[in-house]
């Protein structure tokens, strides 16, 4: 049992790996000058030694920096993540209100960026240094170009402030504030309870974030689809396939897309973690409450938990992203040993 | 000459058009005092949101600010900014992808742990993090990209170098009693250089994004000095003077495209993989 | 290979299996305003009291088609709505129509203190005891009467947590219930600004039984704030919190036994940070009030047909503070340096841009306080800066630092914008100011400990009396941060400490007035170049609005256009 050895020391690297990002996350946010508190309190109380001393003690941070670090890793062992000193909320019940909302725009993207990359990259393999191949490739290279932040602004003038054919920034419109919903899922919700109006709006509020936040993965999927298709097709078993009288549909099908999807999967995987982390400007933008937003906030008020938190939890799904990768490499390219 | 320089468009016309566009931007932070018509910095309050045209090619912006002017000083910071960053990046990158594939072992295991602990981090929160904890400026800035970007090409160094310490020629040098570090030096590293080009090339127009979006977050450069990144940010609070962003944000994009369109040919041209047509 | 496959998808089926449990289970979607109150209070235990509330919130439900409600953006600062901890000045605007406090100020002249839960007041002659009679037959959402004893906690609450708004009853000696509807206010020293402090949102008064049930301890230890946030506010103004989701929205519904009735049935509030954003979604009519916008965007938007502009003032100064020490200021801590920087600003063009009715006040008194010395008379003189800093001994300049928050616009003024307009004044009369922008922690932290070379600086004051302003003399709070101490202007030192406790108004006055023209005589570390104004895009269906410095905005007076 190969495979089960192999899982068992990618899992124990893993835990190594989010062990030494809990410390540099730490470290960093430590190291940045300023002060907490001080953003927490006004202009008065923040000189009141009185008041200062009474924060810094229920936050914590009149300990010495390692003492704070072991009680943070402690309390998280025991799935306590701290409570937030911007919004004064547990980190964990902040990050269960906005992970599904950045999990939901994540995972559109991607399914943007897979249906188009994968269907553009084939074209363009098929078309190989023909027109289309030569529009795709500008049009893709076009989306790894663009800044994400300045085609938000492009996209709500045109689309929100001119046509008006969009919802603009939030995740819901005024109907659905403070709605309370069962999973968090706006879209799984509103298709298992039932309510059309909630599936269009938020779906509306979706559409240019992730549209945005698709355009660069699904130029690089475009582009890796496509360059791995053309590799395949230059195999010597191809030709093989070839000489044997194969019909071109079959090769295509048979060989060429199975083993030109590998590189590609792991495009998809390394994609995900960075659309994640791609969400920080763009949640900014359309005032997206997610988890960017949040991190973003943490890091300018150097909310500690909720940086800590908010690190972890990217970086987690990054190395867990990582690691289905390998394994689903390794179980789809038969020339893998471990 | 003419006649190979007509022959490389026809055969590369995008990358031909990258290179226009990086001369044309080239041109602009060499020579900004005497392209641009006004002061990137001098305010002028009777002049404040004029549209494109007229006196102010790209209009002005809160200030009255030639937006022109201020795109074209713009090149100074972001072009040697997006370079730097691919030098820093791919010269320790791949520096420390060599020695951990050429020593193997713990060494390995150790130094790649060390980059996918990098590697894990949202990119943008660890630059804006590490910008932070050295103090704004635009060096600190080019710091901190460079310190998440470096990963990636340890990685692609370590598995190219991988695959060349079994080949023929690097056991050959080792028989004749080479020393292990001139191998590594003289032989692997050069040896490896072609993909890891490649990987630069495309590279910097993400450092160049990157380093936008930094400013466009308010970290890196500090007003009155125009910077794309920053001017865009600017021309967020009021959409309808669309022309504080579009323009700067354009010249990002364009820019960027342009390294891509580069990188692109440089990948055809020096992957040896694809040297052959179907 | 087979093996791998099936072991590939036994791990997506379990990553599936998880998920759709962590589904499961769901009660289904409720929106606000449905059933939140009645789950809400259901879950918090109260039996009594719940049972009163559900049928509030049943009957609400019923009507719900004829509801009338409005929207407003607004980018929230606060992040939490527990008056004993919550210290923004946007908060003010909800605490003020969720709960009374034992006094309120008339929204036309903040220095009139008029009666809200305490019917009237007395003061004694050595002005050290205050006795407020309550209102009888108030009743709290949960059903309870407010009587004295839940002032005195809900005040002993706020000094006792070691919160934000602290600070303000560090005057006050004891808070008691000496009758039913009777509470005596106790102070160490005078403190002519008490009943001021007394109509801020941090002094509201809320059901203390409920608090002290749930983790209420009037000490360090307390814990009603988590309990608070989540549920349903407990007090009598007009307005009840249902929902409130921090840094998200607030919901607010008519609370039908207020003394004040509210004609709108519920208000939401909703973050929008981007002043962008507020102007998209106002001119769409998605929201009915634009709360943050700046001047360039409230120009633009002053036209449109379906909207109209509100402009009220606020007591908010903004000031360019130059660290008088010689350790931190550098070349900044010489006097003369300091008066030619305020001859090399353009206050005119600064008041322009900031807009929505900025003006530059004469000194650090703001205009609406006792003792207001005017708009300014400095007009900009570039030759003259010149001039002073060669008497200084810097005929061609100098370079200096200032710390600069870069993404805050309090009342739609852009520090940035301010910044980079003194910046292309100062380089006219030769000085080089760098602008170091900081995140607001790191500035926060300098600016505290006088560590700046320079800021740009703003103060809203914590209460609406002159006497919050001394904190900017030598010695005080500010003048710490500006390296001011107590030595060198003594006299002004002293004459603001005289001020402080004097309780006849007209003294006070002249003392103010003479304590900026010191200020002026000495060149005090600030240079204070704008009072803001504050103006909001609001949807022509919302009328009778009544803006207010102190609380913002009076919910409970709007009414909407059939």
């Amino acid at each position: 049992m190969n495979m089960l050895k192999y899982i068992g020391r990618r899992l124990i690297l893993m835990l190594v790996v989010m062990f030494g990002i809990s410390i540099i996350t730490f470290c960093i946010s430590h190291m940045v000058p300023g002060d907490p508190i001080a953003v927490n309190l006004g202009q008065s109380a923040m000189s009141d030694p009185e008041i200062v001393a009474a924060y810094e003690a229920k936050w914590g941070l009149d300990q010495p920096l390692y003492v704070q670090y072991f009680s943070y890793m402690k309390n998280l062992f025991h799935g306590d993540m701290g409570t937030s000193i911007r919004t004064k909320q547990p980190v964990l019940s902040d990050l269960a209100q906005y992970i599904p909302a950045t999990f939901e725009m994540a995972t559109i993207a991607t399914v943007f960026s897979i249906l188009f990359g994968l269907l553009f990259g084939l074209i363009s393999a098929a078309r190989h240094n023909r027109l289309p191949d030569h529009i795709l490739r500008v049009f893709s290279l076009m989306g790894i170009s663009v800044p994400a932040f300045w085609l938000s602004i492009l996209l709500l003038y045109v689309f929100y402030l001119r046509l008006g054919i969009v919802p603009g920034s939030g995740r819901v419109g005024a109907d659905w504030l403070g709605a309370k919903f069962p999973t968090g899922f706006l879209i799984f919700d509103a298709i298992t309870y039932g309510e059309p109006d909630l599936l269009k709006d938020a779906l509306g509020h979706l559409i240019l974030p992730s549209f945005v936040l698709a355009a660069s993965t699904m130029g690089i999927l475009t582009r890796t689809v496509r360059s791995s298709m053309l590799e395949v097709m230059q195999q010597d078993y191809l030709r093989t396939a070839k000489a044997k009288g194969l019909s071109e549909g079959r090769i295509l099908r048979c060989h060429v897309l199975k083993n030109g999807l590998i590189p590609s999967v792991t495009m998809f995987g390394l994609s995900y973690g960075s659309l994640l982390g791609g969400t920080v400007l763009v949640e900014t933008i359309f005032s997206y409450p997610g988890v960017g937003l949040y991190a973003y906030k943490a890091a300018t008020t150097l909310d500690f938990p909720a940086i800590m938190g908010t690190t972890l939890f990217i970086a987690a799904v990054n190395v867990l992203m990582n690691f289905l990768v390998d394994i689903i490499y390794a179980a789809i390219d038969p020339r893998i040993r471990y | 000459m003419k006649h190979s320089v007509i022959k490389f468009i026809r055969k590369n016309p995008l990358a031909a058009a990258g290179i226009v566009i990086w001369a044309v931007f080239i041109l602009c932070a060499v020579l900004a005092p005497v392209i641009a018509p006004y002061d990137p910095a001098v305010q002028d309050l009777a002049n404040r949101f004029q549209p494109p045209g007229g006196a102010h090619w790209f209009g002005t912006d809160s200030f009255g600010r030639d937006i022109f002017s201020r795109v074209v000083y713009g090149a100074k910071i972001s072009i040697p900014s997006g370079i730097l960053v691919v030098l820093l990046s791919c010269a320790f990158g791949s520096l420390y992808g060599a020695v951990a594939g050429y020593f193997g072992k713990a060494v390995d295991e150790i130094l790649m742990r060390i980059a996918d602990i990098i590697l894990s981090f949202p990119a943008i929160l660890l630059a804006m993090a590490l910008a932070a904890a050295l103090g704004k400026s635009v060096l600190n800035a080019i710091l901190a990209i460079a310190v998440v970007a470096w990963p990636k090409y340890a990685r692609m160094m370590r598995g190219l170098v991988l695959t060349v310490r079994e080949s023929e020629y690097v056991t050959s040098e080792r028989v004749i009693g080479q020393n292990r570090l001139t191998i590594l030096l003289k032989t692997i590293i050069p040896n490896c250089m072609s993909s890891v080009l490649v990987l630069a090339s495309t590279d910097v127009g993400t450092a160049i994004l990157t380093f936008a979006g930094l400013s466009f977050l308010g970290m890196g450069v500090s007003p009155p000095t125009a910077e794309w990144g920053y001017m865009v940010s600017d021309g967020v609070a009021i959409l309808e003077y669309w022309w504080i962003s579009f323009f700067p944000g354009a010249a990002i994009f364009l820019v960027s495209i342009g390294a891509n369109f580069i990188g692109d040919a440089v990948r055809d041209i020096l992957d040896p993989r694809m040297k052959t047509e179907v | 290979m087979r093996s791998m496959k099936k072991m590939t998808a036994v791990i997506v089926a379990a990553a599936m299996a998880m998920s759709l449990s962590a589904c499961g289970g769901g009660k289904g979607i409720e929106k606000a305003g449905d059933s939140t109150t009645a789950a809400a209070a259901a879950e918090s235990g109260e039996s009594s009291e719940a049972a009163g509330e559900e049928t509030t919130a049943a009957a609400e439900t019923e009507e719900a088609d004829s509801a009338s409600q409005i929207i407003i953006g607004s980018a929230m600062t606060y992040t939490s709505l527990d008056p004993a901890h919550s210290y923004d000045w946007d908060a003010e605007m909800v605490l003020h129509s969720v709960y009374q406090s034992l006094v309120t100020v008339d929204p036309a002249d903040e220095s009139k203190i008029l009666p809200s839960a305490a019917k009237e007041w007395t003061i004694s002659d050595d002005g050290l005891t205050y006795v407020f009679t309550l209102n009888e037959g108030v009743t709290f959402t949960t059903g309870k009467e407010m009587k004295a004893e839940d002032v005195a906690y809900c005040l002993n609450r706020v000094k006792g947590v070691m919160g934000n708004p602290s600070f303000l009853l560090d005057t006050v000696d004891s808070v008691e219930a000496t009758g039913d509807y009777e509470v005596t206010v106790k102070l160490n020293t005078v403190n002519p600004a008490l009943l001021s402090i007394l109509t801020r949102g941090s002094m509201a008064i809320y059901d203390s039984e409920v608090a002290a049930a749930n983790g209420g301890t009037c000490d360090e230890s307390d814990t009603f704030q988590t309990y608070i946030d989540a549920n349903p506010s407990m007090g009598a103004g007009s307005y009840q919190i249902t929902t409130y989701t921090s840094g998200s929205e607030v919901i607010m519904e008519k609370y039908a036994d207020a003394q004040k009735q509210a004609s709108i049935d519920k208000v939401i509030i909703r973050n929008i940070p981007d002043a962008s954003t507020q102007q998209m979604e106002i001119e769409a009519g998605d929201i009915d009030f634009a709360l943050d916008l700046t001047a360039d965007q409230t120009a633009l938007l002053a036209g449109k047909e379906n909207l109209q502009t509100v402009t009220s003032k606020t007591f908010d100064i903004f000031f360019l503070m130059l660290n008088a020490s010689e350790e931190y200021g550098k070349e900044l801590a010489n006097p003369k340096v300091r008066e030619a920087l305020k001859y090399a600003i353009d206050y005119e063009g600064i008041c322009a841009l900031a807009g929505n009715g900025a003006f530059t006040p004469a000194g650090i008194i703001p205009s609406g306080f006792l003792g207001y010395a005017g708009e300014s008379t400095v007009t900009r003189d570039v030759e003259k800066a010149k001039e002073l800093l060669a008497e200084a001994g810097y005929p061609d300049g100098f370079t200096f630092d200032c710390g600069v928050i870069p993404d805050m616009a309090p009342d739609g003024v852009s520090f940035m914008m301010n910044a980079e307009k003194i910046q292309s004044d100062l380089a006219e009369a030769g000085v080089t100011m760098n602008i170091d922008s900081q995140e607001v922690s790191v500035y926060l932290e300098g600016y505290r400990d006088g560590k700046e070379q320079a800021v740009i600086g703003q103060w809203g004051p914590d209460y609406y009396d002159s006497n919050n302003q001394l904190a900017f003399l030598p010695g005080n709070t500010v003048g710490l941060r500006a390296g001011w101490t107590e030595d060198m202007a003594p006299e002004l030192a002293a004459l603001g400490a005289e001020a402080a406790q004097e309780t006849d108004d007209t003294v006070r006055e002249q003392q103010f007035l003479q304590i900026q023209e010191m200020m002026d005589e000495a060149s005090a570390p600030y240079i204070v170049y704008l009072q803001a104004g504050r103006t909001w895009a609001v949807n022509s269906r919302v009328q009778n609005i009544v803006p207010s410095a102190a609380f913002v905005l009076e919910f409970a007076d709007l009414e909407v256009a059939q």
